[in-house]
């Protein structure tokens, strides 16, 4: 197929679409997961959403997305919920925390996954692109739900916008002025799950927290406002999603998730080496300055 | 409680896992002054206030904020500047901004009134120029005074102040006392955690010294006592109650 024809490929369409949705959405919900220093919570809640599938398949025998990412969303729920409440109940910082209940629950998830792979309809069923996510899978019904939880998510952030920021930004000020932390934790929480949840069968559990983390960590690049580095970090996200999915639909078997990834990440490196101010060429070209502005007075005396 | 009082504390005590960082602790702040509340490190100063402000939980005793014009009195607060990450995608405008978000409604942004009282404090603590300036170059004066802003506009019957002295340049600290000046000119009560002993007695009506509990409270220079000082501070090395 060339580019024309691809274009115009309504499946395909479907699919494109789809991702640049999923790109935005976890863009958008990194910017806070980086902010606030709990990049890896959505790597943890992904890897913990598999046991929720492989459960979900064995209970109920249905291979509907529908069901089994609804036992996703409770595994990843159930293990957020592990992880914080650890944290808070016992003296173990959150990144043990995270580790042992990520691990833990991709161990689990592994197990049944193997114990569904005997049952009869199971090979059909392609649970195992759980693993590494499969957009060509894609169908317009799992772009509806992308929009609608999309929509939810973004709807809830412009909605208590003013208390994320300072909630981010300076917790106890936040607290002081009424802004009750706890549950504007809890939400944001919730709405990363959900985030991670919807694109674990695009992008895969083992790599979905690159969409949360690299577009945010490319748009913190390039701009000093959160709303610019929230916008530029979904637009990031959604130009990511789009070129993943055009590559994997341009050359059949080049896997859709990681090609997701592979753009997201280039994007943060571009933006980690050349972005104005904060780029690391640029602060080498400052240090140069201010080197051979040293000598220059060297010379003078 | 009475007049002559903006908040009273009676047996408050803080515990971190059983380990109790502050005991019985009674104080009372006198309504339109300077107090300073000082103490070696781990007195458990911060947590002292924090306590007060119902942003970390008590273990027992209460804080009774006594009534302004007959209602609540609102409070104003400047945390620790190295309590924030300082890298964080906002301008000084947007931090000083931030104090006017209690009395928005959810979803309403800052209205022209919000801006202008934003502009004013800011100009107040002589940083108007730094208002679209990123908060990760500011020097540690500029955080310190952005962050006094952002109180101001909280406007505020009392301020509590997490040492608002720490880490600041000469001038910084000059607009800072002339600020509590000002302050208690409106009839404002300020509190501080203060460290250095030789400018408490310039800078501060009254002192609160605590180490653990309450030593001494009363008129700064009465409080101030070389007796009183080293109960206060001996033997604080390791923080051992």
């Amino acid at each position: 197929m060339n580019i024309f024809e691809l274009l115009c490929d309504h499946t395909v369409l479907v699919v494109v679409f789809g991702s640049a949705l999923l790109g935005m959405v976890s863009g958008l919900l990194g910017t806070f997961s980086v902010l606030r220093r709990q990049s890896l919570l959505g790597d943890g809640v992904s890897h913990a959403a598999l046991p929720g599938v492989a459960a979900a398949f064995l209970l109920t025998g249905t291979k509907d997305s529908g069901t089994l990412l609804l036992g996703a969303l409770l595994s990843g729920l159930t293990a957020a919920g592990l992880i914080f409440s650890s944290v808070k109940k016992s003296k173990v910082k959150f990144d043990a925390a995270l580790a042992t209940v990520m691990s833990s629950f991709f161990g689990l998830g592994t197990v049944l996954l193997t114990c569904a792979q005997k049952l009869p309809n199971a090979t059909q069923a392609g649970l195992h692109s759980f693993i590494y996510g499969q957009a060509s899978s894609m169908l317009e019904r799992d772009a509806l739900v992308t929009i609608i939880c999309g929509g939810a998510i973004l709807a809830v952030v412009l909605l208590l916008w003013k208390e994320i920021k300072v909630f981010v930004f300076d917790r106890d000020f936040a607290l002081q002025l009424g802004i009750p932390c706890g549950r504007i934790n809890l939400i944001l929480s919730f709405l990363t799950v959900l985030g991670v949840i919807i694109g674990i069968q695009t992008v895969g559990v083992v790599l979905m927290s690159a969409m949360l983390i690299a577009p945010a960590a490319a748009a913190r690049q390039w701009c000093d406002k959160l709303w610019l580095m929230a916008a530029l970090s979904a637009l990031f996200g959604g130009i990511s999603g789009a070129a993943g999915a055009f590559a994997g639909a341009l050359a059949p078997g080049i896997p859709t998730g990681p090609s997701i990834v592979i753009a997201a990440s280039a994007l943060a490196v571009f933006s980690l080496l050349f972005a104005p101010k904060r780029g690391v060429l640029y602060r080498i070209y400052l240090r140069h300055k201010a080197m051979k502005k040293e000598e220059s007075y060297g010379c003078g005396n | 409680m009475n007049e002559e009082y903006a908040v009273n504390v009676r047996g408050l005590t803080v515990a971190y896992d059983s380990r109790a960082v502050l005991s019985d602790v009674d104080i009372d702040i006198k309504r339109g002054k300077i107090t300073a509340i000082m103490g070696p490190n781990g007195a458990g100063k911060t947590t002292l206030l924090k306590a007060m402000l119902k942003l970390i939980p008590k273990s027992c005793g209460s804080v009774i904020w006594n009534e302004v014009d007959g209602r609540p009195p609102v409070i104003g607060y400047v945390p620790q500047s190295e309590s924030v990450d300082w890298d964080f995608p906002a301008t000084v405008w947007d931090v000083v901004t931030m104090g006017c978000y209690k009395r928005l409604g959810w979803i309403k942004r800052p209205k022209k009134e919000d801006r202008e009282l934003s502009l004013q404090m800011l100009k107040k603590m002589g940083m108007e120029k730094c208002a679209d300036r990123q908060i990760n170059c500011l020097s540690g004066g500029q955080q310190q005074r952005a962050f006094i802003a952002r109180a101001l506009v909280q406007q505020a019957d009392i301020y509590f102040m997490d040492e608002p002295f720490k880490g600041v340049d000469v001038a910084t600290e000059k607009t800072i006392v002339e600020l509590f000046r000002e302050l208690k000119k409106e009839g404002k009560t300020v509190v501080a955690v203060h460290h250095d002993l030789s400018t408490a007695a310039d800078y501060f009506d009254e002192a609160v010294l605590i180490n653990r509990r309450v030593i001494m409270q009363g008129n700064v220079k009465s409080a101030l006592t070389q007796e009183n000082l080293s109960l206060t501070y001996r033997g604080t090395t390791g923080g051992e109650p």
